[in-house]
C-alpha cells in the first residue's frame, strides 16, 4: 500500500519535471524575476528603485508565484487531461489506493514548492538587503509547503469539471488574475482591494511575510482561516462531485 | 428468438458452500431467526455475498448503537445539573456530558434506520403472517417480560437510594404527562411495536390497495434516490423532527429528543423523528443499492456531522440543563438550534451507517457475538447500571476512575451472563433465535474449491444511461481458470458490464461481485489485471517506470524484467510512452494489466493495432496464462481471436445475453451451411428454392448459405446431375454470431 502511494508521487514528480512546458515556468521565472528586479532594486538612488516595495515583499511575492502554479496546474490541467485520457478510469479499475493519486500531485507540488523556496533563499541569501536569519527562512519554507494546499483545492476543482482542451483556459483566469490582484508585487488600485481578501495567494503572501518579520495586515489567524477555507470549500466541492461521478 | 442457453457449472454446490461461509458455522445457524430489528443471520442464506456484507454491516452499527446506549446511562450520574437522572454522583464531568450529549443525538435515529431496514427485509422474505409471529416473539415478548423483572428490580434500587435523601424534584413543566407509564429504557421496543403496527396497517389497509400498480412507490423511490444522490437527505429527514421539537410545549433543549418516554403515547418528537428514520430504513431496504452512496460518502458526513454538533454546543452551552432554556440561545433563536441538532442527528446516523458499511461489512465472528449478545445487553443492563452507580456515587473518587468501573463491571458481567445463561438457552432463543452449539470449529469459512468457482459475477444487472437501457437484466459468470470471450455489436453492453465488475460504474439494480467482494473493494482488485481501449499513459513516463508504478499497485507483482520478458517489451523498455508506436503502445499495456500477476485479467480489445506477429505472441500469453489457472475476459471484435482462444463465448445484445457456450456450441446453435459446387445452375433460380439464404457466384462456383443444406444439396443434385466439387460447410462462428446478433435485433 505504503509502496503505492510512494510510487506514484516519485513518478508524478518526474514527469513533471521532464515537462519542460510544466517545469521551466515555474522553477526559473520566479527566481529569474526576483534576481532581475532585485538587481534594480540594488541600484539604491534611482526613483524606480524607491517605488520597489523593499526586503521581504519581493522574496515572498515571487515565493507565491512559484508555489501557486504546480498545484493549480497539476490538478488543473494534468487531471483534466487524464480525466479525457481514460487514465484516471485506468487507475480506477487498477488497485490505485485511491487516495494515492491526489497525494502525489500534492506531494509534486510540495517538491515544487521546496525547490522554489530554497531557489529563492539561496538568492536571497546573497542579497544582504533580506535581513532574514535561517529560522525565518525555514519558516516561510513552511508556510510555502501548506501554501499548496487551496491552489491544489482550486485546481482540483477546475480539474474535475472541465474538458483537457479547455482546461489551460480555465486555469489561467484562474492563475493570472489572482497573481496580479493579490499585491504580490504592486500595490492593488485603491477601489478594488478588496478582491484581495478571496484571494489566497494574499493571504498566503501576508502569512510569508508575517513569519518573515513583517506583521500581517488581518492577523496570521485570519489568514490561515481564510487559506483553509478556500482549501475546504473547493476540495468539499469537488469531492462531492467525485462522489456522485 | 432468443436463445438461452445455460451450460451450467455446479450452481447448487457453489452455493451451498457459499452458504455456509455466510452462515459462519453452517447448518446448525440454518434455522435461527432474526431477533429484534435486527439480526440477519437467518436472512443471509438465500442471498448473495454483498447482500450478506450489507447486513454485517448493519448488525454492527446496531450493536454499537446499543451498547453506546449502555455508556449513555453510565455516564448520566456525572452530568453536573442534568437533574432527570434519579441517581447523581458526587463527582461531576464536563467530557461525560459531551459524551451523552453526542451519543444521545443519534443511537436511537440509527437504531430505527437498521430497525425499518430489516423489519421490510423480514416482510418481503417471510410474509405477513411470519412477520407478525417474528416481531411478536422479538420485540413484544422482550417488552414485556423485561419490563416485568426489569421494573422491580430499577424501583428497589432507587428506593435504597432514597433513603439517603429525597429524590431530585423534576423541573418545572415535566409534570406527569397523561397515560403516564413508567417504560424505562424499554420505551423503544414500545414504539417499535407502535411503527410495525402503523406500517402494517398502512401498506395492508393503503397502500396495496391504493397502489396496485406500485405506481406511487415508484415515485417516492425516485424521491429518495434524487434526494440521496443530491445529498438533500439529511435536510429532508431533519425537517419534520426539527419541527416537532419546535412544537413541544415546553422543550428542554439539551436532551434533544426527550426520551425516555414517560407515557404510553409517545411524546411528539419521538414519534416523529424515530418514525421517520423508521420509514426510512424501509424505504431504503427497496432500494439498497443506495447503500454504496452512505458507505462511500461516510469522510463526507461524519465531518459535517461534527462541525453541526460543535455548533450545538457552542449555542447550548458545555454545562448540561435538564430546564428549558428561554429564548435566544447564545443570541440565536431556537428554531436554528433545532435546526442543528435534528441535522446533527442524521448527519451522525449517515456517517455511522456509512462506516459500518464501510468497515464492517466482513463477517466477522466476534462482531457477530457482540451483535447478538448486544441485544441481551440493553434490556438487562439499566438495573445494574443503577446499581454499581448507587454503590460508588457517595465514594471521594474522581469520576474518571468511577465511571470505567460503572462501564467495565457492567459490561463484564453482561457478557458473561449472556455467555452462560442467555446464549444457548431459551432467552437467547426468544432474543436472537434459535442458536445450538457449534460440534467443531475447523469446519468454517471453507469454500469447496470447485472447477467452477466463480471469480467474478454480474446479477440480474440493471444499467441506464438517460433513456438508453444499457445493461437489461444481465447475469454473467466468470469462472476460475477460463477463457471467456464476450461478444457482441457495437452497444450491445461489453463495455458497460466490464466497468460494472471493476466498480467504475454502480448498477441501478442487481449486483456485481468480483472474489465474492464488492468492486469497488481495494482487495478484490488487487487480484485483477486490466487492459482498456485508447488509454493515454503518462507521456514521459519510460516504458519500465510505468510498469514499476502499476506493479506497486499489486501485493506481490512480478518483478519489471520478467514482465518486459513475458510481454516482449525489453526492448522498448527504457523509451518514453509518447514515443512509441501505436502497437507498442497497445503492447505496454498489456504489460501493466498482467505485471501484478492477477488471478483474473479483463482485456477490451487487445489485439487491436497489433502486428501479426505482436498478437500471436499476446495468444501464446494468454493460453499461458490460463494453464497456470488464471481467467481472462476478453472483449473482441476479431472473431476469429474468440474461436482460437475461448473456452467459453457469451454473446450480449442489446444488454441481454443472448447465447452462451463453447466455441462449437455456439456454431452447432447455427443450422446454416455454405454450400459451394460447380454447376449451370444460376445464382439468381437457386435464391428462390426454399431454405436458401443467400446465393452468389464466386469466381466458378456457386456459393448458397441454405437453412436447411439437406433439402438444397437434394435440390442442386435433381436439378444438375453434372454437379461437381460439392463442399458442404458448417457456419463459423462469424456466421453464428451474425445470425444470433440479427435475430436478437
Amino acid at each position: 500500500m505504503i509502496r503505492a502511494y510512494i510510487a506514484e508521487a516519485k513518478y508524478e514528480t518526474l514527469r513533471m519535471l521532464r515537462a519542460p512546458a510544466f517545469a521551466g515556468p515555474f522553477l526559473v521565472i520566479p527566481i529569474a524575476m526576483y534576481l532581475f528586479f532585485g538587481m534594480m532594486g540594488g541600484s539604491g538612488t534611482s526613483a524606480r528603485a524607491e517605488s520597489m516595495p523593499p526586503g521581504p515583499f519581493l522574496l515572498t511575492g515571487f515565493l507565491v508565484m512559484g508555489i501557486m502554479g504546480p498545484p493549480l496546474f497539476s490538478f488543473g490541467m494534468s487531471m483534466a487531461l487524464e480525466r479525457e485520457q481514460g487514465l484516471l478510469q485506468l487507475k480506477r479499475a487498477q488497485p490505485m489506493p485511491k487516495g494515492a493519486y491526489l497525494l502525489a500531485k500534492l506531494l509534486m507540488s510540495i517538491i515544487f514548492a521546496a525547490l522554489v523556496a530554497t531557489e529563492l533563499a539561496v538568492a536571497a541569501a546573497f542579497r544582504s538587503r533580506v535581513p532574514l536569519t535561517a529560522g525565518q527562512l525555514a519558516s516561510v519554507g513552511a508556510v510555502a509547503i501548506a501554501g499548496t494546499l487551496p491552489f491544489g483545492a482550486i485546481g482540483l476543482f477546475i480539474g474535475a469539471r472541465v474538458s483537457g482542451r479547455t482546461a489551460p483556459a480555465f486555469v489561467n483566469l484562474a492563475y493570472i488574475p489572482m497573481m496580479y490582484l493579490s499585491g504580490l508585487f504592486f500595490p492593488i488600485p485603491e477601489g478594488i482591494r478588496w478582491i484581495a481578501l478571496f484571494s489566497p495567494a494574499f493571504h498566503l503572501n501576508q502569512l510569508a511575510l508575517h513569519v518573515a518579520g513583517t506583521p500581517s495586515l488581518l492577523g496570521p489567524a485570519i489568514n490561515v482561516a481564510a487559506m483553509a477555507g478556500v482549501t475546504v470549500m473547493f476540495a468539499g466541492l469537488t469531492v462531492r462531485r467525485l462522489v456522485r461521478a | 428468438m432468443t436463445l438461452h442457453l445455460t451450460f451450467a457449472p455446479a450452481r447448487p454446490a457453489l452455493a451451498a458452500g457459499s452458504r455456509r461461509l455466510l452462515t459462519g458455522a453452517g447448518p446448525p445457524f440454518a434455522e435461527s431467526l432474526c431477533h429484534a430489528a435486527i439480526c440477519s443471520r437467518s436472512l443471509t442464506h438465500r442471498m448473495t455475498r454483498s447482500d450478506s456484507e450489507r447486513l454485517h454491516a448493519l448488525d454492527a452499527v446496531r450493536a454499537f448503537a446499543l451498547l453506546a446506549g449502555v455508556v449513555l446511562h453510565a455516564a448520566m450520574s456525572y452530568l453536573p445539573g442534568f437533574t432527570i437522572w434519579p441517581l447523581l454522583d458526587r463527582s461531576t464531568s464536563v467530557p461525560l456530558a459531551l459524551t451523552f450529549y453526542v451519543i444521545h443525538i443519534f443511537r436511537m435515529t440509527a437504531f430505527f434506520v437498521i430497525a425499518g431496514f430489516f423489519g421490510r427485509l423480514l416482510l418481503h422474505r417471510h410474509g405477513v403472517r411470519e412477520f407478525v409471529r417474528n416481531r411478536s416473539v422479538r420485540i413484544l415478548v422482550p417488552l414485556v417480560a423485561g419490563w416485568i423483572v426489569v421494573f422491580p428490580a430499577v424501583v428497589a434500587t432507587l428506593a435504597s437510594a432514597r433513603n439517603e435523601g429525597p429524590p431530585p424534584a423534576l423541573p418545572a413543566g415535566l409534570e406527569r404527562p397523561a397515560l403516564a407509564f413508567p417504560l424505562l429504557h424499554l420505551w423503544f421496543l414500545y414504539l417499535l411495536t407502535l411503527l410495525y403496527a402503523l406500517l402494517l396497517t398502512v401498506r395492508q389497509g393503503i397502500v396495496t390497495r391504493i397502489d396496485r400498480g406500485e405506481r406511487l412507490r415508484g415515485v417516492l423511490d425516485r424521491g429518495v434516490s434524487l434526494a440521496m444522490k443530491s445529498s438533500m437527505m439529511p435536510v429532508v429527514l431533519a425537517t419534520p423532527l426539527a419541527a416537532a421539537l419546535l412544537a413541544l410545549p415546553i422543550w428542554p433543549q439539551y436532551g434533544g429528543i426527550p426520551t425516555p418516554d414517560q407515557s404510553l403515547i409517545p411524546n411528539l418528537p419521538a414519534f416523529v423523528g424515530y418514525g421517520t428514520a423508521f420509514a426510512f430504513g424501509w424505504l431504503l431496504h427497496r432500494q439498497q443499492t443506495l447503500l454504496g452512496l452512505l458507505r462511500r460518502r461516510w469522510m463526507l458526513h461524519l465531518p459535517v456531522a461534527i462541525a453541526l454538533t460543535v455548533a450545538c454546543v457552542l449555542m447550548i452551552g458545555i454545562s448540561p440543563s435538564a430546564a428549558a432554556s428561554p429564548e435566544p440561545l447564545s443570541g440565536l433563536p431556537v428554531t436554528v438550534y433545532a435546526a442543528c441538532y435534528a441535522l446533527a442527528a442524521w448527519y451522525w446516523t449517515f456517517s455511522l451507517l456509512g462506516i459500518g458499511l464501510r468497515f464492517f461489512a466482513r463477517e466477522s465472528l466476534l462482531w457477530r457475538y457482540i451483535a447478538d449478545a448486544s441485544y441481551w445487553i440493553y434490556l438487562a443492563h439499566l438495573p445494574l447500571v443503577f446499581l454499581l452507580q448507587l454503590m460508588l456515587k457517595n465514594l471521594p473518587w474522581h469520576w474518571a476512575v468511577k465511571f470505567p468501573i460503572v462501564v467495565s463491571t457492567a459490561l463484564i458481567l453482561l457478557f458473561v451472563s449472556y455467555h452462560f445463561l442467555v446464549r444457548f438457552t431459551f432467552v437467547g432463543e426468544t432474543l436472537n433465535g434459535r442458536r445450538r452449539r457449534r460440534d467443531g470449529d475447523g469446519t468454517r469459512g471453507e469454500t469447496p474449491a470447485t472447477p467452477h468457482d466463480v471469480v467474478a459475477a454480474l446479477s440480474a444487472v440493471t444499467k441506464r444511461y438517460g433513456t438508453t437501457l444499457a445493461l437489461d437484466g444481465l447475469s454473467l459468470d466468470v469462472r476460475r481458470g477460463e477463457l471467456l470471450a464476450v461478444l457482441g455489436p457495437n452497444g450491445a453492453g461489453k463495455s458497460t458490464a466490464i466497468s460494472l465488475l471493476l466498480g467504475l460504474q454502480e448498477a441501478d439494480s442487481g449486483s456485481a461481485e468480483l472474489f465474492g467482494l464488492t468492486p469497488d473493494r481495494l482487495e478484490a482488485r488487487m487480484m485483477v489485471g486490466v487492459m482498456m481501449q485508447e488509454v493515454g499513459l503518462a507521456p514521459e513516463l519510460k516504458v519500465r517506470e510505468l510498469i514499476d508504478l502499476t506493479s506497486s499497485y499489486y501485493p506481490s507483482p512480478l518483478t519489471v524484467e520478467q514482465t518486459l520478458t513475458l510481454t516482449h517489451t525489453t526492448a522498448i523498455a527504457d523509451r518514453p510512452f509518447a514515443k512509441l508506436s501505436a502497437g507498442q503502445k497497445r503492447q505496454v499495456q498489456f504489460a501493466l494489466a498482467v505485471c501484478g500477476r492477477p488471478s483474473l485479467l479483463f482485456l477490451d480489445e487487445p489485439t487491436v493495432g497489433l502486428d501479426v506477429q505482436a498478437r500471436e505472441m499476446l495468444w501464446a500469453v494468454l493460453r499461458q496464462l490460463v494453464a497456470q489457472g488464471s481467467s481472462i475476459v476478453l472483449t473482441t471484435h476479431y472473431l476469429e481471436e474468440a474461436e482460437a482462444l475461448a473456452d467459453r463465448v457469451v454473446v450480449l445484445a442489446r444488454g441481454r445475453m443472448i447465447a452462451s457456450g463453447t466455441v462449437d456450441e455456439m456454431r452447432s446453435l447455427v443450422t446454416r451451411r455454405r454450400i459451394r459446387c460447380i454447376t449451370s445452375i444460376a445464382a439468381e433460380r437457386a435464391r428462390e428454392w426454399p431454405g436458401v439464404v443467400s446465393a452468389a457466384m464466386d469466381g466458378v462456383y456457386l456459393q448458397i448459405v441454405a437453412a436447411d443444406a439437406d433439402a438444397v444439396v437434394r435440390r442442386i443434385l435433381m436439378t444438375d446431375a453434372e454437379a461437381h466439387d460439392l463442399e458442404v460447410h458448417r457456419a463459423g462462428l462469424a456466421e453464428a454470431f451474425t445470425e444470433l446478433t440479427q435475430e436478437a435485433a
